[in-house]
């Protein structure tokens, strides 16, 4: 079964991300903590691609699309925005971030430890972040 | 996502409730700086009604360790719920920060000898 959201760059709507992700999960027989972590990973996502990639620009869309494979979740979140350097890209240390007094930081960070697979590609000015969970 | 404060003989607690996000972390960031602002030494976080948080949440949390450290302010979480707690816990969080179980321990940690 395949589920499509879109929403648009402004983090008052992460609420109504996670209200459609925790109804489809339900739907669909995903449970906690399955389900508690995996609504956190995309609103993870969400919101960097809202902040920081599109500068919380209400006219600019994220849209989601929700795969549900026998035992496997699959979770596409593409945008136009400004692409990420996720082949770079490498997580500080908790300490690091204490010491500078950092706020952020913390999100990619968590998405790579709940999800089993993470993977980012742009092209041609759209970018794809594909999480999966193996659903047990 | 609502934060109450309430004082009671030397400490304050910040009851947080809701769901904790990119977008309502601001105005947790606010109470904490608010408090602090009134040379609050003893911070106690209730979290029994908060049911969700997100990176945003315990970035603010993580961004005081440092000053709190310096000025010995002592910040405490109680109450959290397992999933919560789970989310500070995939991370370390919950080594940086202290997070016990209950208002006595919390408290209790308060007023301790050592932090």
């Amino acid at each position: 079964m395949l589920l499509h959201f879109k929403t648009y760059c402004d983090t008052v709507n992460l609420q109504s991300v996670r209200d459609f992700l925790r109804k489809s999960l339900s739907d669909n027989g995903v449970k906690d903590p399955d389900a508690y972590m995996t609504v956190l990973a995309v609103d993870e996502i969400c919101s960097n691609l809202m902040i920081h990639a599109n500068a919380c620009n209400e006219e600019m869309e994220i849209n989601l699309d929700l795969l549900f494979l026998s035992n496997q979740l699959r979770i596409t979140i593409t945008d136009f925005g400004i692409s990420f350097n996720y082949d770079n890209h490498m997580d500080n240390s908790l300490q690091t971030m204490v010491d500078h007094k950092r706020k952020g930081g913390l999100g990619l960070m968590l998405v790579k430890r709940i999800m089993d697979e993470v993977s980012y590609q742009t092209e041609s000015g759209k970018n794809s972040w594909v999480l999966c969970k193996n659903i047990a | 996502m609502e934060v109450y404060q309430s004082k009671e003989e030397d400490y304050i607690t910040l009851t947080i409730d809701g769901e904790l996000d990119a977008s309502s972390c601001i105005d947790l960031d606010a109470s904490i700086q608010q408090v602090v602002s009134e040379n609050e030494k003893r911070i106690l976080v209730d979290c029994k009604h908060l049911s969700y948080i997100s990176s945003a949440g315990l970035g603010v949390f993580m961004s005081y360790l440092q000053e709190f450290g310096q000025n010995d302010v002592r910040m405490i979480l109680f109450n959290l719920n397992p999933q919560v707690k789970e989310v500070f816990r995939i991370l370390g969080l919950d080594n940086l920060l202290k997070i016990v179980a209950t208002k006595e321990e919390a408290k209790a940690l308060a007023n301790a000898v050592a932090f």
